[in-house]
């Protein structure tokens, strides 16, 4: 029986009521909580504001991220690094970028040549400017990212422009740029103001901008290889195609 | 900042607009729409859609940072990896009505997402 | 709370339709979308709290934003990797190739 298959006759009609019934039953629980609870909402708000000038930007959702939540932020581009492994974009699991399947061109296409030589460099340095604004107003690292990311897909499908990644180890490193980046950041500061992730007051925006820029472009690796990754298939299997 | 805040002046009594209220009633009918559909790459096209109107309810709730990010990651790089599996999943021959009915044959269904 | 009373609805709503397709839905693939919407859900509720004149505050909470904003890169990062598994999974146990594994 196919594993991804498995269980694949449909739950029966009176399954699939009881099902519905208990999601209605687990939605509304969660609705009256939500009703009944809300007391002493809007604090942070003032205490970030009042915070905001020893952070280093003027953003706050940015000072949030990197300086005052700065360790979650970490860790989800520590998460990102491990999705990139564990696709098998790195460690030539299975996938890595320069097998026969993938620099197979998609389809000579003049048109897909023509939109991405003409489009990529205005989304690259739209990602840039995400990235440098991101400390005055709505931007920074992960919107840059993804914008960079796309740019990276788009060009996936002319021909002449699709990246080449090998699993080498400036691949290697670009993707683990950001989460390394962030970690010696949090070393360095350590011991210089005695706090794990402690930026200087005085250059907490310099170090916010260098971090950014880390994350940004491993933020755009990682998600392009991941696409890479399930975008190639398996030249093990047997049979079709 | 700026446009939290002219988003907060333009309504000043709530959110009850009706704006937001089809925001939302639309929101819903994609999601039940994206489960009920029968033919796998029509529902992945209302995810994206589901994405992209999330985008527009980041920005009715004032916060464009999420907005933008919603946009790229939760529809466009979202999208463009849920197209590449079913394309991947098709390519192994139709597995059933239930992996590839309607199904997209080759590189042309995927020259969508730009 | 009042002021962003339909989102938060919405949000709810979400949760619960997500939460039943990732249970009753067939093909993998939909599960994962369900398990989406289900992410969307919660972020929609956490972004409806924020909502500045609903929690009596003229600026929306930032650091809200900042966990949906940190949950939206998480979700694509776990979308891939299932999306991933998925298609190994089919691949796997396809006619001629090693079952099981």
């Amino acid at each position: 029986m196919d594993l991804a298959e498995a269980g694949a006759a449909r739950p029966g009609r009176a399954a699939r009521i009881v099902l519905a019934v208990a999601c209605g039953t687990v939605a509304a629980v969660v609705g009256w909580a939500l009703a009944s609870g809300g007391a002493g909402r809007g604090r942070l708000a003032a205490d970030v504001r009042a915070a905001l000038p020893r952070s280093g930007v003027e953003h706050p959702v940015t000072a949030v991220l990197l300086n005052f939540r700065a360790f979650d932020t970490m860790l989800e581009l520590a998460v990102l690094l491990v999705v990139a492994i564990a696709t098998g974009a790195v460690g030539g699991i299975a996938h890595s970028g320069a097998r026969p399947e993938d620099l197979r061109p998609a389809s000579p296409s003049p048109l897909m040549d023509s939109l991405v030589h003409d489009l990529v460099p205005f989304a690259l340095l739209a990602g840039a400017y995400l990235l440098w604004v991101g400390a005055y107003a709505p931007g920074g690292a992960f919107q840059a990212g993804a914008v960079i990311a796309a740019a990276g897909v788009l060009a996936h499908f002319s021909p002449r422009f699709r990246p080449q990644v090998p699993d080498r180890w400036p691949t290697r490193a670009v993707l683990a740029l950001g989460a390394g980046a962030f970690a010696c950041a949090a070393l360095v500061a350590l011991a210089w103001t005695g706090v794990y992730l402690g930026y200087p007051p005085a250059q907490a925006g310099w170090w916010i901008l260098a971090i950014e820029a880390a994350a940004t472009l491993s933020v755009a690796a990682v998600l392009y290889v991941t696409f890479r990754a399930v975008m190639s298939a398996d030249p093990s299997r047997r049979g079709t195609q | 900042m700026r446009a939290g805040r002219r988003i907060d002046e333009a309504d000043a009594t709530g959110m009850l607009s009706l704006v937001d209220l089809l925001l939302a009633g639309t929101l819903i009918a994609v999601a039940l729409l994206t489960l009920g559909v029968r033919d796998l790459f029509a529902a992945v096209v209302l995810f994206i859609s589901n994405g992209l109107l999330l985008a527009l309810a980041w920005a009715r709730l004032g916060a464009p940072d999420v907005a933008m990010a919603e946009a790229a990651i939760g529809a466009g790089i979202t999208g463009a990896l849920v197209l590449a599996a079913l394309r991947r999943l098709q390519t192994f021959g139709s597995r059933g009505d239930e992996m590839g009915s309607g199904g997209r044959q080759g590189e042309e269904g995927h020259d969508g997402p730009r | 709370m009042n002021a962003a009373l339909p989102f938060t609805a919405c949000g709810v709503l979400l949760f619960g339709i997500g939460l039943y397709g990732a249970l009753a839905a067939r093909p993998l693939l939909r599960r994962l979308l369900a398990a989406n919407i289900m992410g969307n859900g919660v972020f929609m509720v956490l972004v409806a709290g924020a909502y500045g004149p609903a929690a009596g505050a003229a600026a929306p909470d930032p650091v809200a934003h900042a966990l949906v904003l940190t949950g939206i890169v998480v979700a694509v990062s776990a979308t891939a990797l299932g999306l991933h598994l998925v298609c190994r999974l089919h691949e796997l146990s396809a006619p001629g190739g090693e079952p099981g594994a």
